[in-house]
């Protein structure tokens, strides 16, 4: 990999991120990557939205709200809003409300279900705004699907973006290459919104990709990681949800899809980029295809990422990020 | 959607979350602390830095040291555990230091941190064999007077052709032991820390029962045959204070300080636990310093009691003597004073003879094997960012290991170990180390120090976003860390016994790792260029606005 880049022969360079989990930091990051790493095309390859609900409880005298495990009691909006601002950075969702309506949905799981998903469309909805805000000044693109931790009621929000294009169980041609993009993962302990057992999940991206007229060039945009492949090792965990441990450390086994695998085995596409496992950061090979997780760091402001530079024969150039 | 229920009464705010991929339940802290405590572990202490104090800085405190110096450690490790809860998927210091400071900055920690860590893995490879195997090898061979067993010790005592052998065999099993994968590793540490842990608890329980004049008794039957005299304890006494030879434990002041920096040098990096993953705020929380300072603390607090029984049970003013006249020509053993050996004589037993040196080999073996994991991970980050090729980070997926990151630790190592045998003194590869991670020290700790100004953002929202008066917290700790690290490494530049016997080569040495990371950063940032991506942007912040 020493030959000169030359721009003239990359065909497409992309920046590629995923699991954000509602960091409203690292999705800002996202955007300005396409100017900071001088990439036209962006890809976000899903769960996108954020797994808690922080209670921002009207009291005497100020706000009381759970940041960092521990109770902030704050007096002034000021201050509030910092501190809201830092709950939304580590993709979490503030909602104020009253100490009655707090109980209310400590006690009500419907109600609380229900003021979670809002507070999920209000986000993206937010965040879809800020996208057409800054994409609207560059010509940079960005497709986004979700993942399969996302609801389905930010399917429509994401319809809706001007800038963004929607692009989950779709293949979409940029720059001559073929992006077959799939959200859902297999199945998982926590029995989240998108998941399919291994068969049927084989089925539903086979559908797409006999679609493909070039699977050579192709770009598999598929959010859970190929099964053994070195980007889906994680925690084992036993059946209460707590990680199995040996020796004091916690034990990791692979918990990728096997359909995923065969698939890429199958077509041999030019380039996989994966999610799903936030600590697997990785670069691996699948006969020709170059997979990659770049992870994801999103609790902590940092967005993971990789910059792929591709010509007509295949991936020219690839680098993991951190920003 | 949700998981949480309500509560009886007012329930406590607290967060409500969703089901959602990879949220599960919290990973005990105590079952972090096996590594934690391996990075110093006790047997290994006492072993090198207590009786190194008591033959090189005779008269010393050995209280004040050991405290002060595990207490340093806490101070550090609590610097460090601040910015770790802050940013708890660091990557170690390579990634803080250089997303606080500057990427450059970090890889020059980084390589700082690593060489001293190879270098560390070479005198302790050395060690495992000189303290370790041979002593115990001769320790048994003279309670069970097996003629075999004493002589292969003697042999690896003063023969560096065996001493490296064994070494670097010792090495190839600890490489071969880290590229196994986690599984067997860390069953290998278990095994090792209960060892550890067993050799020390029936170490203390034979000086505290056979100790004071059962002791004598035991020794001086013991020494009779070799040293032709009825009192060998007394006259040990009586040769040290002939050597001019300071036997009062503890009135040597002038001598406590260097013996601080000694157990300084060996006891401020329980910092280095294992990485626990998670998306929980556990990692966030006052737990993740509770380990590292819990670890520090148990190893402290075992080295003082250690330290405590071994002064009671063999006397102030022998424990002092018999390892200041260790090495010369009134020394009338050919196993070193360590406690594995008095330990025995007071035992008269070859059964715990025996016991006392698997345990201590095992823990120098385990200790030897974590000296591959930081460069090994170093390596792997380094390939990830870019700085290196990306083959070094190739992972044998079989067992999940970086193994070319592996074989080049081990290779460099290797090399290490000739100097740490051939170059005459030992203690100048680990005292190069110690100087090599002071430096790294000193840059964490600046980081540590900025971290508020640097990343609000990021320190505003980790626990650790206290203020003393207008102080952050995080600002007193470092600059509390800044201060300890550089008195080591003054003291280490001052004192020739901690091993610095040429300041400017010592200075020169950690120039030298400086310049090498500079140079790499410099022509891997040319190869990138080329690729088509700056080299400082891979870790760079994107601005979010």
């Amino acid at each position: 990999m020493s030959r000169r880049s030359r721009r003239g022969d990359v065909t497409l360079r992309l920046y590629y991120a995923s699991d954000v989990h509602g960091s409203d930091v690292c999705w800002r990051k996202f955007l300005n990557a396409a100017g900071f790493y001088e990439v036209g095309t962006l890809i976000m390859g899903g769960d996108l939205c954020g797994k808690g609900l922080a209670p921002v409880i009207r009291t005497n005298g100020g706000w009381t709200m759970p940041l960092a495990g521990e109770e902030r009691r704050v007096s002034s909006e000021e201050e509030l809003e910092e501190l809201e601002k830092l709950v939304l950075q580590s993709g979490f969702y503030p909602r104020r409300m009253t100490q009655h309506e707090f109980e209310r949905i400590s006690a009500d799981k419907a109600s609380l279900d229900a003021m979670f998903e809002q507070a999920i469309v209000d986000g993206i909805r937010r965040w879809m705004t800020v996208a057409d805000e800054r994409l609207g000044r560059s010509e940079a693109v960005a497709y986004v699907m979700p993942g399969n931790d996302d609801p389905w009621a930010i399917d429509e929000v994401l319809a809706g973006a001007k800038k963004v294009v929607p692009c989950d169980e779709k293949i979409i041609e940029v720059h001559g290459h073929e992006l077959l993009s799939f959200g859902w993962s297999n199945e998982t302990p926590w029995h989240t919104a998108r998941e399919l057992d291994e068969p049927r999940l084989y089925a539903r991206i086979k559908k797409l990709g006999e679609q493909l007229e070039s699977p050579s060039t192709a770009i598999f945009n598929i959010h859970v990681p190929p099964y053994a492949s070195g980007l889906d090792m994680a925690m084992e965990l036993d059946e209460t949800l707590t990680p199995v441990l040996i020796g004091g450390q916690p034990h990791e086994i692979p918990v990728g899809s096997s359909a995923v695998r065969q698939l890429i085995e199958e077509y041999q596409p030019a380039l996989a980029l994966h999610g799903h496992i936030h600590e697997c950061r990785g670069i691996v090979h699948i006969g020709r295809t170059i997979c990659i997780n770049p992870g994801s760091d999103y609790g902590t402001g940092h967005i993971h990422g990789t910059v792929v530079e591709l010509d007509a024969n295949g991936v020219r150039n690839k680098h993991l990020v951190s920003g | 959607m949700s998981q949480e229920t309500s509560t009886v009464g007012a329930p406590p705010v607290r967060l409500f979350t969703r089901q959602a991929t990879g949220l599960r339940r919290e990973v005990s802290p105590r079952s972090s602390l096996i590594f934690n405590t391996f990075t110093a572990p006790t047997p290994f202490i006492l072993a090198v830095a207590v009786f190194w104090i008591l033959g090189v800085f005779p008269g010393a405190n050995l209280y004040i040291a050991l405290a002060g110096g595990y207490a340093a450690g806490m101070v550090i490790c609590f610097a460090i555990s601040t910015v770790t809860t802050a940013i708890p998927r660091t990557g170690g210091d390579y990634v803080f230091v250089g997303r606080i400071l500057h990427p450059l900055v970090g890889i020059v920690s980084s390589f700082l941190y690593s060489a001293a860590t190879l270098l560390s893995g070479a005198a302790i490879a050395y060690w495992a064999v000189t303290v370790a195997l041979a002593p115990s090898l001769q320790v048994i061979g003279l309670i069970s007077h097996g003629k075999t067993l004493l002589n292969w010790g003697t042999t690896l005592s003063t023969s560096h052709g065996w001493q490296f052998g064994i070494a670097a065999a010792f090495m190839l099993a600890a490489a071969v032991l880290a590229g196994v994968g986690w599984k067997w590793a860390l069953r290998v540490q278990a095994v090792g820390f209960l060892l550890g842990t067993l050799g020390l608890i029936v170490a203390a329980l034979v000086v505290l029962l056979d100790g004071g004049s059962t002791f004598v008794s035991s020794f001086n039957h013991f020494a009779a045959p070799i040293t032709h005299q009825s009192d060998t304890y007394h006259q040990v006494i009586a040769s040290g204070r002939k050597a001019g030879i300071n036997l009062n434990p503890g009135s040597d002041f002038a001598n406590t300080w260097p013996a601080f920096g000694a157990v300084m040098g060996f006891a401020i990096f329980s910092f280095y636990s294992t990485f626990i993953a998670g998306e929980v705020q556990q990692v966030r929380s006052w737990k993740t310093a509770g380990v590292m300072i819990g670890a520090t603390l148990f190893n402290g607090v075992t080295c003082l009691v250690m330290t405590w029984i071994f002064f009671y049970g063999f006397g102030g003013h022998f424990f002092t003597a018999i390892n200041a006249i260790s090495g010369t020509h009134a020394y009338p053993f050919i196993a070193p004073p360590f406690y594995v050996f008095l330990a025995s004589i007071a035992s008269g037993s070859s059964i715990i003879a025996w016991f006392l040196g698997i345990s201590i080999v095992a823990t120098f073996f385990v200790l030897l094997w974590l000296q591959f994991v930081q460069p090994m991970r170093a390596l792997f980050a380094y390939a990830f960012d870019g700085v290196l090729p990306l083959r070094i980070a190739y992972v044998w997926s079989r067992v999940r290991v970086p193994v070319v990151a592996l074989a080049i630790s081990l290779v460099i190592m290797l090399a290490l170990l000739v100097w740490a045998v051939y170059g005459g003194n030992f203690f100048v590869v680990y005292a190069t180390g110690v100087l090599a991670v002071s430096t790294s020290l000193i840059l964490m700790s600046l980081s540590v120090i900025v971290f508020a100004r640097r990343r609000p953002e990021l320190w505003r929202g980790s626990v650790a976003n206290g203020r003393i008066g207008r102080v952050p917290i995080t600002t007193v700790a470092g600059c509390a860390s800044m201060v300890l690290v550089i008195i080591l490494a003054f003291l280490y530049l001052r004192y020739t016994g901690l091993g610095i016997t040429n300041v400017g080569a010592g200075l020169r040495n950690v120039g030298l790792i400086i310049v090498a990371a500079i140079v790499v950063f410099g022509v891997s940032s040319l190869v990138r260029a080329r690729q088509g991506i700056r080299l400082s942007q891979t870790t760079s912040e994107i601005p979010p606005e």
